[in-house]
């Protein structure tokens, strides 16, 4: 790695020490109930919003009642949007003559907005109206975000409340989406749009290039959805070239900022939880077990991209030289250079929104592993907006078990003891999307219908399968490419994966949320497990990697390992 | 620790095991089962070296299991024997209401039967003495020869069946019916036959379950895989790495440590109800202990003398010595044994003496002897006799008795017709070890809190000499009740321990109540547990045998996953070796062949269950620490123990199995 690949990293890392716990703050407030900051803005809009819909923000819901709502929603969302979709082409504002898409590919377009998965099946300069970009996919990746972070709110409230209700999910969403998702959203876009980044609505423009030629120049509305893209954790570019491309993401600084807009506000939200239930130290400790996370599957990519791709044939020059920035480059943008590409998109790929500048089948083995174990332990490093803290959570809990077990007593979290139910949804839960990953992934891997999609033969091939699925029931998004993925087989397998990666997980946590609340809490003695304490985070650091490892190991061996060994 | 007779009893119970049923009843040892059955088949069909000593592991595998927990049930057996020696059927003598006396086996006897039982007889039945009084001997049950006293009314009245009457003659009311006493609970809880799983192992099991499931996933989705990389794998090979990885250690091991632990608890003469209980007991935060025969000897002694108003020493002696002569309580007789000893006296030569005896009007006892009008009492009592006599108290006198209410003793003044002599300084005295057992329960994070009769300026005194942490005095049943709902309130799992029949709702309102073997029957059900040498600090032994439970599983638990590391670094080269030759460098431990490899791993995975089994039946030792400090100490053997144990032992069987040429 170059100084300028650690220097970028440094600047990261810097700007969200500082930021995190601030936004935290924010965040802690606004959620707290009672009087919350920029309440005179923020009251009346949200009054309002109640009152058209009729919705009493103070009722509580059970965790039935709550992920029923979030279910609703969801169908309700997936159904909109799939009719604006379809109709995009009778429909206004479409300067750029957009064709109503296919059902099929508006049914897997729908459903990847909604679970915030966003991947991209169609090309956005070509495929989708403006109307639909903005009415439809922004809107979706709004309300993806808004209802992750309602999620984790219920989580928190169930974890460590009294109460057996858990919030009012259309309160939460609503208040998400009014105090932190869109006022954040209209700043960052401004500062993007200062950098270069195109916010128009004037269809392409036709200009006569130097060489005598032709070329349709895309504008629209980019910045405000590239926003929410990455604050929503979400990953969906207006582009089919994502963050590669020099209207969304202009140059080195625009990418470090889209960067910090996914990770941040992950983070953010764990510092949150600590001061919510009022053990600061609580958040602090997960904060750091996400951080090391992040830290590690970024350096080890960081490091496998800036040190060059051993598979290149030796013509090709890898060393920095001249106008040659060193290190694998192939599928990077020179704006960024080898490890300032991976820190970007291996940097994304612990949350849930996979928002690439670079493209992932180019990358060294190596390189590409990290961003592969990034998805594969769950997107916890530092995970999707609200999905990442309820998915720490649960690990959480199965490390309490066992660290539990080993103090020498039931083990309990937050005074509350974790027993056999809790147990069930917990292993539920943990088990649930390897089972998807490996069996779907697995059976692509001999059946023809999966096998034919297969670019690269070999262990990239068996990379390129089943990290689609991976990355679909991760609901990270990103495309490892290569897989011809647009068949009837892995629309139809990668379109169920990506609603069972969404839903299954928030309704088991609202489910152990829901075992939890109002469980008779324990009193603290100097013979409780401190789950803050280092001892604790070595545990749950090598529960994680432990598990992942023990079921993801032999793939990957077969997958990125073997090939970095066997060449 | 282990006898020879029940290791060969254990040997044969571990074949008559691997029957199906059984098995189930363990998913993972069933799975196990079922992939050496594979394996078996595979090897009859195309007979081979390597398959055929995998198999041999395999069906290892499982019988070391059933082993463990056939070694585990042995031991209970063995005392569930001795016991039901005591168990005996017997003849009960009935007597009926017209005073008839009918003799029938103690099978056929009814709940509210009365029995007469004499002396060389067995008690036929459990039950609450209604008549008269004897010394039993309780042998049979607690191990300790040395019989006790039982006797109708009060805290002393439960007799057990199976105990032998040595002397004297009672009636007994039964209160249990045949087949349901103490003595029937007691074998099938030390033979583990009605054990329920505790809530802990319930849970414990479903992560045992969900982990072999993904393993299950994880092995037969790699097929797939191996195939799409043309490195296909015989079942034989998919079966040995799914064993090795599910986890069979913790599996195998996990009903003998449950049944260890309650044995451990047997051995220390406690009987649980349920495992529920013990497991609570390693959660309790709140310990509340009766102060009188707990924390001091209930009976108080004399500790000192005091003088007042120019009286001498040796005069206050010798009249003390006197009034005590005729008092044969323990207080007398200590006041008696302090004269003799420190002041050298001899018990003087009474002629003609009247004895006056305590009453609770007067509330003072003493002797007129030769003029003498010696009494001791209470201050205020002796001292309003005293004036009443005409005489007059000295100026002193109060303050000598304010010094010793206030540290916790009890005065009692002696007066010698109308002057007051002094007074005598009754202690309270607390037991020895107490400090450091109650140190030893702050450092479990638990704390003391000591219930007494005493005010609380007496109170006070002795729990600061005791070092408990607080104390509640003057403490009524329902004062207890409140005190119990409160703690359990704010969060606190509440141990007491009790024998008294007003002892009872707090017993059964406590999360783990401890009831004395001595006690009222009332208290033994209300309890959830008996402790039958009747020593209330026992709980601190109970709450040791809880932590230590949970912490075998626990720690076997992340020692079988963490073992899983190396089994892959021994087994996924040696799979894809043929392959993709270049993946040896994945073979860190330089095993000899793919074969080798993977068979040491299989016998490793075996192995272990077997050399886990003294440490699944002693238990991991438990120190009182702070959570963290465990944690810290069990993450380290266990953890990283576990993660690097198997490095070393899979490769030395690999050297073995290389050196003796078979593969």
């Amino acid at each position: 790695m170059t100084g300028w690949d650690w220097g970028q990293l440094a600047f990261v890392s810097a700007v969200t020490v500082v930021v995190a716990p601030l936004l935290s703050r924010y965040l802690a407030a606004t959620f707290r109930g009672g009087p919350a900051p920029g309440d005179r803005v923020f009251l009346p809009v949200e009054r309002l919003a109640f009152r058209i819909t009729g919705i009493d923000p103070d009722s509580g819901q059970t965790w039935r009642g709550y992920a029923m709502a979030v279910l609703a929603f969801g169908a309700i969302s997936v159904l909109f949007l799939y009719a604006v979709l379809r109709l995009q082409g009778v429909l206004p504002f479409n300067p750029t003559h957009a064709p109503g898409m296919p059902s099929g590919l508006s049914f897997n377009t729908a459903a990847s907005f909604i679970t915030g998965t966003n991947w991209q099946a169609y090309s956005g300069e070509t495929q989708a109206s403006y109307l639909a970009q903005m009415a439809g996919l922004v809107v979706a990746q709004f309300t993806a975000a808004g209802v992750g972070l309602a999620v984790a709110l219920a989580v928190i409230r169930g974890i460590s409340g009294g109460s057996r209700t858990i919030g009012n999910f259309w309160a939460d969403l609503t208040r998400s989406l009014v105090r932190v998702f869109v006022p954040i959203s209209v700043i960052a876009a401004l500062v993007l749009v200062s950098q270069g980044a195109v916010q128009n609505i004037h269809g392409f423009r036709t200009a006569a290039t130097v060489a005598g030629g032709t070329q349709h120049i895309p504008g629209g509305p980019v910045a405000s959805m590239e926003v929410i893209k990455l604050l929503g954790t979400n990953g969906g570019s207006f582009y089919g070239a994502g963050g590669a491309h020099p209207f969304e993401n202009p140059n080195g600084f625009t990418n470090m900022f889209d960067l910090l807009l996914v990770i941040v506000l992950p983070f953010a939200i764990a510092l949150m939880f600590g001061r919510l239930i009022g053990r600061r130290r609580q958040g602090r400790a997960i904060v750091v077990v996400m951080a090391i996370l992040f830290a590690g599957h970024t350096l080890i990519s960081m490091q496998a991209e800036a040190h060059g791709n051993q598979l290149l044939p030796a013509s090709v020059s890898q060393v920095a030289s001249g106008h040659n920035l060193g290190g694998n480059m192939e599928g990077k943008e020179s704006r960024f250079g080898a490890g300032g590409s991976a820190l970007m998109t291996v940097g994304t790929m612990g949350t849930t929104a996979g928002a690439t500048d670079s493209a992932l089948d180019s990358y060294t083995p190596i390189g590409g592993a990290g961003a592969f174990v990034a998805i594969l332990l769950g997107e916890i490093s530092p995970g999707g907006d609200g999905g990442g803290l309820y998915s720490m959570l649960v690990l959480v809990l199965l490390a309490v078990f066992l660290a539990g077990l080993m103090v020498g007593r039931t083990p309990e979290f937050l005074g509350k003891k974790i027993r056999a139910p809790q147990m069930s949804l917990i292993i539920a839960y943990v088990l649930a999307l390897p089972i998807i990953i490996l069996v779907l992934g697995s059976l692509s891997l001999v059946l023809s219908v999966g096998t034919k999609s297969i670019l690269n033969p070999g262990m990239h091939g068996l990379t390129e399968v089943t990290y689609a699925f991976a990355s679909a029931a991760q609901n990270n998004g990103s495309a490892f490419a290569g897989l011809s993925a647009n068949t009837p087989w892995y629309n139809t397998m990668l379109g169920l994966t990506l609603l069972a990666g969404r839903f299954v997980p928030i309704v088991l946590s609202l489910a152990i949320a829901g075992s939890l609340a109002g469980a008779r809490v324990h009193a603290q003695t100097r013979a409780t497990l401190d789950t803050a304490g280092p001892t604790f985070v070595a545990f749950l650091l090598g529960v994680i990697l432990i598990m992942g490892g023990l079921i993801y190991l032999p793939m990957l061996i077969l997958g990125p390992i073997g090939e970095r060994i066997v060449g | 620790m282990l006898d020879p007779g029940i290791l060969r009893r254990a040997f044969i119970e571990a074949f008559v095991k691997l029957d199906p049923r059984h098995m189930v009843r363990n998913p993972v040892m069933f799975v196990v089962e079922v992939g050496s059955l594979v394996t078996s088949v595979a090897f009859l069909v195309k007979p081979g070296l390597f398959v055929g000593s995998i198999t041999v592991w395999l069906w290892a595998t499982v019988l070391f299991a059933n082993f463990a927990e056939a070694v585990a049930e042995g031991r209970g057996k063995a005392q569930a024997d001795t016991l039901r020696r005591a168990r005996q059927d017997t003849v009960a003598h009935v007597r009926r209401p017209d005073g008839t006396i009918e003799e029938i086996p103690s099978t056929e006897l009814q709940v509210g039967d009365l029995c007469v039982v004499v002396a060389g007889q067995i008690i036929p039945g459990d039950g609450d003495i209604v008549e008269g009084i004897a010394t039993v001997d309780e042998s049979a049950i607690t191990g300790e020869s040395a019989p006790v006293i039982r006797e109708s009314g009060g805290d002393r009245c439960a007799v057990t069946g199976g105990t032998g009457v040595l002397s004297d003659r009672i009636v007994v009311r039964i209160t249990s019916e045949p087949g349901e006493t103490f003595l029937d609970r007691m074998i099938s809880l030390v033979e583990g036959a009605s054990r329920q799983k505790t809530p802990n192992e319930i849970a414990l099991d479903i992560l045992i379950f969900g982990l072999t499931l993904i393993l299950l996933v994880a092995v037969a989705t790699l097929e797939p895989m191996a195939i799409y990389s043309k490195a296909i794998q015989s079942a034989t090979v998919l079966i040995a790495l799914f064993v090795c990885l599910a986890p069979t250690t913790i599996g195998g091991l996990l009903s003998a440590i449950g049944i260890a632990g309650m044995d451990r608890l047997v051995q220390r003469n406690v009987l649980a109800m349920s495992g529920r209980a013990v497991e609570a007991a390693g959660d309790c935060s709140t310990l509340l202990l009766d102060k009188t025969g707990t924390i001091t000897y209930g009976n108080r002694m004399a500790t000192a003398i005091l003088p007042v108003g120019g009286v001498t020493e040796s005069e206050l002696a010798e009249a003390a010595l006197a009034s005590s002569l005729a008092d044969e309580t323990p207080e007398g007789r200590s006041i008696v044994d302090l004269c003799e000893n420190r002041y050298g006296l001899s018990p003087p030569a009474i002629g003609e003496a009247e004895l006056i005896p305590f009453t609770a009007q007067t509330r003072m006892s003493g002797v007129d002897y030769e003029g003498h009008q010696i009494r001791k009492g209470a201050a205020d009592s002796v001292r309003r006799w005293v004036e009443e006599l005409g005489g007059a108290v000295p100026s002193d006198l109060t303050q000598v008795v304010a010094g010793i209410a206030t540290g916790g003793g009890t005065p009692l003044v002696v007066a010698d017709g109308t002057r007051v002599l002094g007074v005598i300084h009754l202690k309270d005295t607390v037991k020895a070890g107490m400090v450091e057992r109650f140190e030893q329960l702050r450092d479990m994070g638990i704390r003391t809190v000591m219930i007494t009769g005493d005010n609380p300026l007496t109170a006070a005194a002795i729990a600061a000499e005791a070092g408990v942490d607080d104390f509640l005095a003057e403490a009524t049943p329902e004062d207890k009740m409140a005190l119990i709902r409160r703690e359990q309130r704010g969060g606190h799992m509440v141990a007491m321990t009790g024998d008294g029949t007003n002892d009872a709702p707090a017993l059964a309102q406590a999360d783990v109540g401890l009831a004395m073997n001595t006690g009222t029957q009332a208290a033994k059900e209300a309890g959830n547990m008996v402790d039958l040498d009747s020593n209330p600090t026992k709980l601190i032994e109970v709450v040791e045998v809880g932590k230590q439970l949970l912490i075998t599983r626990g720690s076997l638990t992340t020692f079988s996953i963490a073992n899983d590391v190396a089994k892959y670094f021994a087994i996924i080269p040696a799979m894809f070796l043929v392959a993709y030759p270049k993946l040896k460098v994945l073979n860190v431990m330089h095993l000899s062949n793919p074969h080798t490899a993977i068979l040491s791993a299989v016998t490793y995975n075996a192995i272990i269950i077997p050399m886990l089994i003294p440490l699944a039946l002693r238990g991991v030792k438990f120190r009182p620490q702070d959570g963290a400090a465990i944690l810290r100490r069990n993450g380290l053997i266990y953890g990283i123990g576990g993660l690097a144990a198997p490095f070393i032992f899979i490769k030395l069987i690999d050297v073995v199995v290389t050196a003796s040429g078979m593969h």
